[in-house]
């Protein structure tokens, strides 16, 4: 409830000024989420940057104006919500500032609905591409065929040849080859929609490959499967190692977070009485409880019954996880992997320290209970 | 470190009356497609929420036999809720559906569009109840509640449970003129008092898990035994709350908390976890490719830097537990010998007990003195 | 009989129920119908639309008073498209049930093709409706699509604010005419369809008078069915059997039969086997053979055995009901066996008269002449007497068998009637057999092709008809077939 009414909160679109001022630094990155109406952007915005669950979106009543999120992690990125039936480029009764919605764009999000008749969507997507490559040919142009939820495999990707041949065709009859256009199958009710969000922060990710360096070291050093640096609210991962994409291992490590963020919640977010400290510290202990753990950060780890993998966790910063899954058998050399994980952590928060010099995060320690890893709701 | 020898005695005092296998019998009842199978197939047979969109109706009754720890079994009765089934349950199999019955539960669809109808075959099917199996405890349902917007469940919930208490009151009023109690005890009892409780549910929250553990609660044999052991090993190991999960419903059968445990702000935290758990062992099967009733993981712990640790583990062959206590490494390894110690002491709820109770203590002590254990334990 | 039909469906707020019966009220009761229903249909519900293992499989009940067996398919049919995922609905039978009917009083009210109360007709009729509903039901949602399928006991108290299932008693009469408005108003893409309870009571009518229906049920489907008597697979005919008529062929053969067995019904005389049918008659053995076997399907012929004089036959357990007279059955003998005509049937009806009474009496010992009584003649085969020896024995006896009996006729009824069993000759070589079972011989090694035949499992009867041999010259065959003197035994069985 509280995130509708923060949406609420946010002020309209044609008022290009003030958002202006609300932005927290310039040149943070800034996410449009464009379509026909009801193809599902409001959706999409409320699960991946609200937690909403999935069944609750059916209760969303469909948007009238231009909505702003921002999402203050790692990095900072604005997403504007645009409502379907707002033409931005043909509408000559209201003018928009189509530099000031264009200029610091990061990507423009195309969401068309699977389930529905898209002729129109890809038609005005095309003319939105045309636009934008006039002034704008750096924008990444992501599209999202979304729902498609309950399609079998073979109409999935048959829908995605049809789109894709269309702009193609379309865009080189005009001349434009090379468009920076993606195309991704969504779905809020798995994790593709994660997925496909993950690839698109990644593109805005200065020295995205260092990042993946580091990431590749590591599983190299400790013979882990697969690993990832999950940003924990939004459950997108900016970086992985360089191992082939597989969506089952991301799901997996994408629930585990989940996992952690609940019972984070509910054992984590509620001050306990000093007594209650003082008992813990007093005999026969004999310290205060910060110097009790070995590990002054979230960590977890859980064993799978079928062939033993362990699958870790590590909190990185405030917003961020590393989260991977190991071998088999590999539970038994967990001290030596912590201390590998030590490190990569410190490279981390170092790299952040040195690619985000306006938002400096203070390094996360943990002091007072339930700030880091906490839900959204 | 408190002596653990008062709790052993009090365990081998309770060990001793550990009772045999129970047999239960549960009807579950309301209109078709209420959602009696869906709720049925994902708290006993793994499935989830949106599988259950692929049930067909239940012809008749479905006969199950849930074994519930090693020594419940639960004789589920699914009745199939057509007219033309509740019109038989209530004449030709009357007293073979509704004699000998320990549980009811009745789930009314919150969406249902003719409520009337959906009391009048409630209240016969309390009349019949109450007729057969006077002792029989009812769980009432308002199923569907997801279907409900959210800041109008509260309100809603609450006016359907007026209504069915009043409904409940009334059938129990005429059933009490009908059929006067025989014995003598009538007059002091004043009419055939329900044992009722009401739940607002959805399958697509946790709400399922408090309903059905709050079901199961009350049938769980030796559930004495069960906190008085559970108690004695909360304090033990200085834990701030355990719980105690069935293996695969993941309903809690049991718990305990500290002082500051009590103190959690979070009161629906027992069927969170349950509903977590049960959706992370789903994750598991879908990464492993395992089935989903077998077992997915083994150990699960969380460290929260100095706010407090965690672990759920695979505890006696039908249990899992969880712990959540203070943070510190030695304390947190040493916990965990001492959970695994005591599990013979648990041993019982696997089957009928063998022998009066399992030789040895709770190695308790253990908790004091292991920051060398601690060490040793990190470093294997 | 049908004596009822039904069309069930589960319904997935009142579930099972039945929508369309005939006669009306057999199953559940209707307004203005006051006689009984066959059954109590609450009993038998859960058999009619039962749990998901019985479904979509043939499956007959009886209903408890054992009077009426209820014959179904219930299908169900998965998609999502329906409430609840499935679509559950069976076209049954009620017939009499089978143990009942043992006194064959009732056999005169038997339909064509259902010679009794055997329900084996009965069960194609019930898949083929489940079949044919089934299809149509996935290709054009035919049943799912009906409007006016509504349970026929859908009566006020369960009138609910369902608009689907509000209309009670009425409902037949009220769908009869949505389906007429809906075509009149409605010309394209409806087609016109027949109610089901009217097509019901076509089909229960047309079978039971003419044991076939031919009902068009809408526009692109008809419903073809007949009741085809059931008969067991009639038995492997060999080349040396001896096919008798059962049925006078010249009166029922007619120019439309096939050729083949025309040809081979003129040569079936009681006495020719297979083999030389065949030969007569210029057809190919195994054309003759399958003739054979569809006449044996009918139950207009029956195999015997060739009739020799070499041959034994021994009695059975039969000869009891012979001896006893059971039904006449010595008179029918006398009918059938005795030579010469009209005056020997009347030499036997007196001698049948007085002898009876003497052959009991003096044991056959002193009968004479006309008085024999088949009696004694039957009781006398044995086995190792083949039927010279024993008319030898007779003759011997002062009895001239052959003035009055025809013996092939005597024999042929006692193997017919069960009196007398043939006792076959079979040759067993012991080296041939040890050959066979250490595999060092195999049946269709070359050499001589006697020699397969000594295994023991072959008659003389085969050999003699597949190697044109006599009976003595099989005998001197084989017996050249041996190299050790020994070796061949004769075995009678």
């Amino acid at each position: 409830m509280e995130n509708r009414q923060r949406l609420e909160q946010i002020d309209s679109g044609t008022m290009p000024d003030a958002t202006a001022q609300q932005q927290p630094a310039k040149g943070a990155p800034r996410l449009l989420l464009m379509g026909q109406r009801r193809s599902g952007k409001s959706s999409i915005s409320s699960v991946v940057f609200h937690k909403l669950p999935p069944n609750e979106t059916l209760f969303i009543e469909s948007t009238a104006r231009i909505q702003k999120d921002s999402l203050s992690s790692f990095m900072d990125v604005q997403i504007w919500d645009f409502p379907g039936q707002i033409e931005i480029f043909e509408n000559s009764n209201v003018t928009f500032d189509i530099d000031a919605i264009f200029g610091e764009i990061g990507a423009l999000i195309w969401v068309i609905d699977a389930q529905d008749d898209y002729t129109e969507s890809v038609a005005r997507l095309h003319h939105t591409i045309l636009n934008l490559q006039r002034s704008y040919p750096q924008i990444n142009i992501e599209v999202f065929i979304h729902k498609v939820d309950g399609l079998s495999d073979d109409y999935k990707f048959d829908i995605q040849r049809n789109i894709t041949i269309q702009i193609q065709d379309e865009l080189s009859d005009q001349g434009i080859d090379n468009a920076p256009v993606n195309f991704h199958l969504t779905s809020i009710y798995d994790h593709s929609i994660f997925e496909a969000f993950s690839k698109v922060i990644q593109k805005l990710i200065p020295r995205l490959g260092q990042l993946e360096a580091m990431l590749t070291n590591l599983c190299r050093t400790c013979r882990f499967e697969k690993a990832y640096l999950f940003d924990v609210n939004t459950k997108i991962y900016i970086a992985t190692d360089n191992t082939p994409e597989d969506m089952s291992s991301y799901e997996i490590c994408c629930d585990f977070v989940d996992v952690i963020i609940d019972f984070t919640e509910v054992y984590g977010s509620w001050p306990r009485t000093q007594q209650w400290r003082d008992r813990l510290e007093g005999e026969p202990w004999d310290q205060p409880l910060e110097d009790q753990v070995a590990c002054d950060r979230a960590e977890a780890g859980m064993i799978l019954s079928d062939s033993q993998r362990p699958i870790m966790l590590r909190e990185v910063d405030r917003f961020l996880a590393l989260v991977a899954i190991m071998k088999e058998g590999s539970y038994d050399k967990m001290p030596q992997i912590n201390m590998n994980v030590d490190v990569v952590v410190k490279g981390l928060e170092e790299f952040f320290r040195i690619t985000k010099q306006k938002n400096i995060v203070e390094p996360t320690i943990m002091k007072g209970p339930g700030r880091p890893l906490q839900g959204g709701r | 470190m408190p002596s653990s020898t008062d709790a052993s005695i009090n365990q081998a005092a309770a060990q001793a009356q550990l009772k045999k296998v129970k047999k239960q019998k549960v009807l579950l009842m309301g209109k078709s497609g209420s959602g009696k199978s869906s709720m049925r197939s994902i708290i006993f047979s793994n499935y989830l929420a949106r599988d259950t969109r692929r049930l067909g109706a239940t012809i008749d009754i479905d006969l199950s036999h849930v074994k519930f720890l090693g020594n419940l079994t639960l004789n589920l009765w699914d009745c199939g809720g057509q007219e033309a089934f509740m019109e038989n349950y209530l004449s030709q199999q009357r007293a073979h559906v509704f004699s000998n019955v320990g549980v009811l539960i009745y789930v009314f669809d919150i969406e249902s569009r003719d409520v009337e109808r959906d009391l009048a075959t409630y209240v016969n099917i309390i009349s019949a109840l109450g007729q057969y199996s006077r002792e029989a405890k009812v769980f009432v349902l308002i199923h569907k509640m997801d279907l409900i917007q959210s800041t109008n469940r509260e309100a809603i919930f609450n006016q359907r449970v007026a209504v069915v208490r009043r409904k409940t009151a009334e059938a129990v009023a005429i059933l009490h003129k009908h059929q006067p109690s025989p014995s003598s005890l009538s007059e002091s009892e004043g009419g055939i008092d329900l044992d009722m409780h009401l739940f607002a549910t959805s399958i697509w929250d946790q709400s399922l898990y408090k309903a059905w553990a709050s079901i199961i609660h009350d049938l769980v044999p030796n559930l004495g035994v069960i906190e008085t052991q559970l108690a004695s090993l909360g304090v033990a190991i200085d834990a701030d709350e355990i719980l105690l999960f069935e293996r695969t419903s993941f309903l809690v059968v049991s718990r305990w908390s500290s002082h500051e445990g009590d103190r959690n702000p979070y009161g629906d935290r027992f069927e969170r976890m349950s509903n977590i758990l049960k959706s992370w062992k789903h994750t598991c099967s879908k990464f492993t490719g395992t089935p989903r009733n077998a077992e997915q993981f083994t150990e699960f712990e969380y460290k929260m830097g100095p706010t407090f640790s965690m672990f759920v583990t695979k505890f006696t062959a039908n249990t899992y537990i969880l712990v959540a206590m203070p943070p510190g490494e030695a304390r947190f390894n040493s916990a965990k010998l001492n959970v695994a110690a005591a599990r013979p002491w648990f041993k019982f709820l696997d089957g009928p007990p063998v022998s009066a109770g399992p030789p040895g203590q709770i190695p308790a002590g253990l908790g004091g003195y292991s920051n060398e254990m601690g060490g040793m334990a990190a470093e294997a | 009989m049908i004596q009822g039909i039904f069309y069930a469906r589960f319904f997935p707020r009142q579930g099972t129920r039945i929508v369309a019966q005939s006669p009306p009220g057999c199953i559940v009761p209707v307004p203005g119908v006051d006689k009984p229903c066959l059954f109590d249909f609450g009993v038998l519900q859960e058999y009619i639309i039962p749990r998901q293992a019985f479904r979509n499989r043939y499956i007959t009940v009886n209903e408890p008073s054992g009077k009426y067996s209820v014959l179904g398919f219930p299908v169900s049919i998965n998609d999502s498209k329906y409430d609840r995922n499935e679509f559950i609905f069976n076209f049954g039978l009620v017939v009499e049930a089978a143990a009942v009917r043992d006194g064959g009083t009732d056999g005169h009210d038997a339909g064509p093709g259902g010679d009794d109360n055997d329900q084996v007709p009965y069960e194609r009729v019930v898949r083929r409706l489940a079949a044919t509903f089934a299809e149509m039901e996935k290709q054009t949602g035919f049943l799912s699509q009906d409007q006016s399928a509504r349970p026929v006991d859908d009566s006020d108290g369960s009138g609910g604010s369902d608009s689907e299932t509000q209309s009670p008693s009425k409902a037949r009469a009220a769908a009869a005419a949505a389906v007429r408005n809906d075509h009149l108003h409605n010309p394209v893409g409806s087609y016109r369809r027949r109610p089901i309870e009217s097509l019901l009571e076509i089909i229960k009518e047309d079978l039971n008078n003419y044991g076939e229906c031919m009902i068009p049920v809408d526009d692109a489907n008809t419903l073809n069915m007949k009741l085809f008597p059931h008969h067991a697979t009639p038995p492997i005919v060999r080349g040396w059997h001896v096919p008798v008529a059962k049925v006078k062929f010249a009166d029922v053969v007619d120019p439309t039969w096939d050729l083949t067995l025309q040809r081979v019904v003129a040569h079936v005389d009681g006495v020719a086997d297979v083999r030389r049918i065949a030969q007569r008659a210029d057809v190919s053995l195994d054309l003759a053979k399958l003739a054979l076997r569809h006449l044996l399907y009918y139950d207009t012929v029956l195999l015997l055995d060739i009739f020799l004089f070499g041959a034994c036959y021994a009695p059975r357990p039969g000869i009891h009901d012979f001896v006893a007279n059971v039904g006449g059955m010595v008179d029918e003998c006398a009918n059938y066996v005795c030579a010469g005509g009209a005056v020997a049937v009347s030499a036997k009806s007196t001698g049948a008269d007085d002898g009876g009474g003497g052959a009991e009496g003096s044991s056959g010992q002193g009968a004479s002449g006309n008085g024999a009584g088949e009696e004694v003649l039957m009781t006398t085969f044995c086995v190792g007497k083949t039927v010279a020896e024993w008319l030898k024995l007779h003759m011997d006896a002062g009895l001239d068998v052959l003035r009055f009996v025809d013996v092939r006729r005597l024999v042929q009824f006692g193997v017919i009637k069960g009196c007398l069993y043939r006792v076959h000759k079979h040759v067993v070589s012991k080296q041939y057999l040890a050959a066979l079972a250490t595999g060092q011989a195999r049946p269709v090694a070359g050499g001589d092709p006697l020699q397969r035949y000594t295994d023991g499992c072959h008659t003389f009867d085969q050999i003699m008809t597949e190697q044109g041999l006599t009976d003595a010259e099989a005998m001197e065959k084989l017996k050249r077939l041996s190299a050790s003197a020994g070796d061949l035994g004769v075995i009678y069985k």
